[in-house]
């Protein structure tokens, strides 16, 4: 369901573009994002209209429903205009040996989140919180951390959908919370931060398939990147391997790379969904965090470029030297 | 203009602290200077715009008044640490040791890069583990963060008593007291169970969701609790070296009796304690007109409330 969501966000953001290419990890962190604006749609309506959590759950379910037959309809309806969608291919066969690293590394990865006690991060309420809207079937009907009535949470992180989709997760398909928050959700928050560097790797080294080993090792030094640096709270490795879950870490580890990746290759679109992405999974200034930052730099930059007259600034700047030699 | 200075006292302690744990941050920095002296080479504009823009972000970063900003920008809810994620770290580290291996490696070691030539996939791996090194020693070196014995032994006793009260039943309206890492574990498998006062008690952050306050009555419940649970003070017990301060908390009986008349059904207390304790919970109780069980679970009483 989340590549075929994300296959219809990418095929109508696409539009008519000149980028014909289906980009599989571009489709799966696309559906990811959908996927998170739909749980968010059904979690304001919780929030606000003072709904059971069971019916967000219904309501979620709905909507993903919907979104999946719009994206199918729209799909086969931008088909039947030949738009010579195809896939790129062969990438992998050229750096063999990078890859089986970089499976190595996630492996080990994977492992060690499986394996290691859960860490009480300081701050972190999300187990608390799941288990209380578990139990009263409500959203932040009681305070999560003692079980009493409240007087209720700010807005700002009343509007936070993760504690819900997690809930709704639990109770979807009958997992603990402790596995799912502990084990399930870390490992899909690597998986899917990899996809967001491969795709980073894409921009920084090029998409041909000589350029395939040096994107598999760039992600193996993300890897070793993750292992090495998990004393610091603040660190991506830390926030990867210990406390997956947190919308911090989504951000950080899959929504920034991927805000990256899509203002430098000029998807305003993508990274406009990145933003919103972030605004139902952190804390933000208005609906303006990281990502937004991120994103109005890239733009700045852009911007720069084209008031100073033209469109490659460095290409010109570069032939300007060599001329002058 | 207090506030700003707040701000930017915060930024300066903030960054020492952080660069204490994190101190890839030079690292960071040495692949952007390389960068800035090898831009020229890269002929993909995008390469120009990532490196330019990570540049700008460590550089505002870097300067307190620029990174009071960005505090500010990413509101007080979050720590100093938090604004580094602007700062695409890991990417620009990770380009810059795959760009140095695949690029610079066989321009520099030319004179062997011609000899071992056939061999220039085995060069580049060979690159790539002094790469890893260097991140190992600039790294954590393998020294991973974990849960002390400690902490998983008292978790596994807090499972036990879990246990135990979810096997006695009566879950609903049931609230429980006891030492801070019992409640905690309790509260996070249990969604049923309320707790006199929660983590956010001893863990400010964890109250940054709402706006209520404990009362000064409730705070002194807790430390009351965490003075007669602490290992320290109950091995002064065992080995008959009381302080004053201990023997004050054991003849005290207003936390208990408040905890009894605030409507608490479970109140765990060390097993060392016992005999001080059941004395005075009896009669706490029995002023309530509620009866009193009382299980040992590993080293802790269980103490029950009920009409």
């Amino acid at each position: 369901m989340i590549f075929d969501k994300g296959r219809g966000i990418l095929t109508f953001m696409n539009g008519t573009t000149s980028d014909k290419f289906v980009n599989l990890w571009e489709t799966y962190i696309c559906g990811f994002l959908g996927g998170i604006g739909i749980f968010e749609a059904a979690h304001l309506t919780g929030v606000f209209f003072d709904k059971s959590l069971s019916f967000c759950g219904k309501l979620f379910v709905g909507l993903l429903a919907a979104a999946c037959v719009s994206a199918v309809v729209y799909m086969i309806v931008k088909s039947r205009k030949k738009s010579n969608v195809r896939r790129r291919s062969g990438s992998i066969r050229a750096a063999l040996p990078a890859a089986i690293v970089f499976l190595g590394v996630l492996a080990a990865q994977i492992f060690y989140i499986c394996t290691t006690s859960m860490m009480q991060i300081p701050g972190d309420i999300t187990l608390e919180t799941v288990n209380s809207f578990l139990v009263t079937d409500g959203i932040y009907t009681v305070s999560p951390l003692t079980g009493k009535p409240f007087g209720g949470a700010p807005l700002r992180y009343e509007i936070l959908c993760l504690p819900t989709v997690y809930t709704l997760l639990c109770r979807g398909f009958s997992i603990a919370p402790e596995m799912l928050v502990g084990r399930v959700m870390p490992v899909v928050t690597l998986c899917t931060a990899y996809a967001a560097y491969y795709l980073l790797s894409g921009t920084l080294f090029g998409k041909e398939k000589e350029n395939s080993e040096k994107r598999f090792w760039f992600l193996v030094i993300i890897g070793v990147l993750f292992f090495l640096c998990e004393k610091s709270v603040y660190a991506e490795g830390y926030g990867i391997l210990h406390g997956g879950h947190l919308g911090t870490t989504i951000r950080n580890s899959i929504l920034v790379p991927f805000v990256i990746y899509s203002a430098l290759e000029k998807k305003w679109l993508k990274a406009i969904l990145c933003i919103l992405a972030e605004a139902c999974i952190v804390w933000t200034f208005w609906g303006l965090g990281v990502c937004g930052a991120v994103f109005a730099g890239i733009l700045l930059l852009n911007i720069a470029g084209i008031l100073i007259g033209h469109k490659g600034l460095f290409s010109k700047i570069r032939k300007k030297e060599e001329d002058g030699l | 203009m207090r506030r700003i200075w707040d701000c930017l006292l915060l930024t300066v302690n903030g960054f020492a602290e952080f660069i204490t744990e994190y101190k890839l941050l030079p690292l960071a920095i040495g692949v952007l200077f390389y960068a800035a002296f090898r831009w020229k080479k890269y002929k993909n504009d995008k390469i120009n715009y990532f490196l330019i823009y990570s540049a700008a972000a460590v550089v505002l970063l870097l300067v307190p008044v620029t990174a009071v900003f960005f505090l500010v920008y990413q509101t007080r809810f979050y720590d100093y640490g938090w604004v580094w994620s602007m700062a695409p770290l890991t990417a620009v580290i990770a380009w810059g040791m795959v760009t140095i291996v695949f690029e610079e490696l066989p321009g520099a070691a030319a004179e062997l890069w011609k000899k071992y030539r056939s061999k220039e996939n085995l060069l580049r791996f060979f690159g790539i583990v002094v790469a890893v090194l260097l991140l190992f020693v600039c790294g954590n070196q393998g020294q991973f963060q974990k849960v002390s014995e400690e902490e998983l032994r008292q978790r596994q006793i807090a499972e036990s008593i879990l246990q135990y009260m979810e096997n006695d039943g009566g879950m609903e309206d049931c609230i429980v007291w006891g030492p801070k890492a019992m409640m905690q574990y309790i509260r996070s498998h249990n969604g049923k169970i309320a707790l006199a006062y929660g983590r956010d008690m001893w863990d400010a952050k964890a109250g940054a969701y709402d706006y209520e306050v404990y009362s000064a009555e409730e705070i002194e419940g807790y430390e009351w609790m965490e003075l007669l649970s602490s290992s320290h003070n109950l091995y002064l017990l065992e080995v008959e070296q009381t302080t004053g301060q201990i023997d004050k908390a054991l003849a005290d009986e207003t936390h208990l009796r408040r905890a009894i008349d605030s409507g608490v059904h479970y109140i765990i207390l060390p097993s060392q304690i016992t005999a001080w304790v059941e004395r005075k919970i009896n009669a706490a109780a029995g002023a309530a007109g509620l009866k009193v069980a009382a299980v040992e679970v590993a080293e802790y009483t269980l103490w029950m409330l009920e009409k």
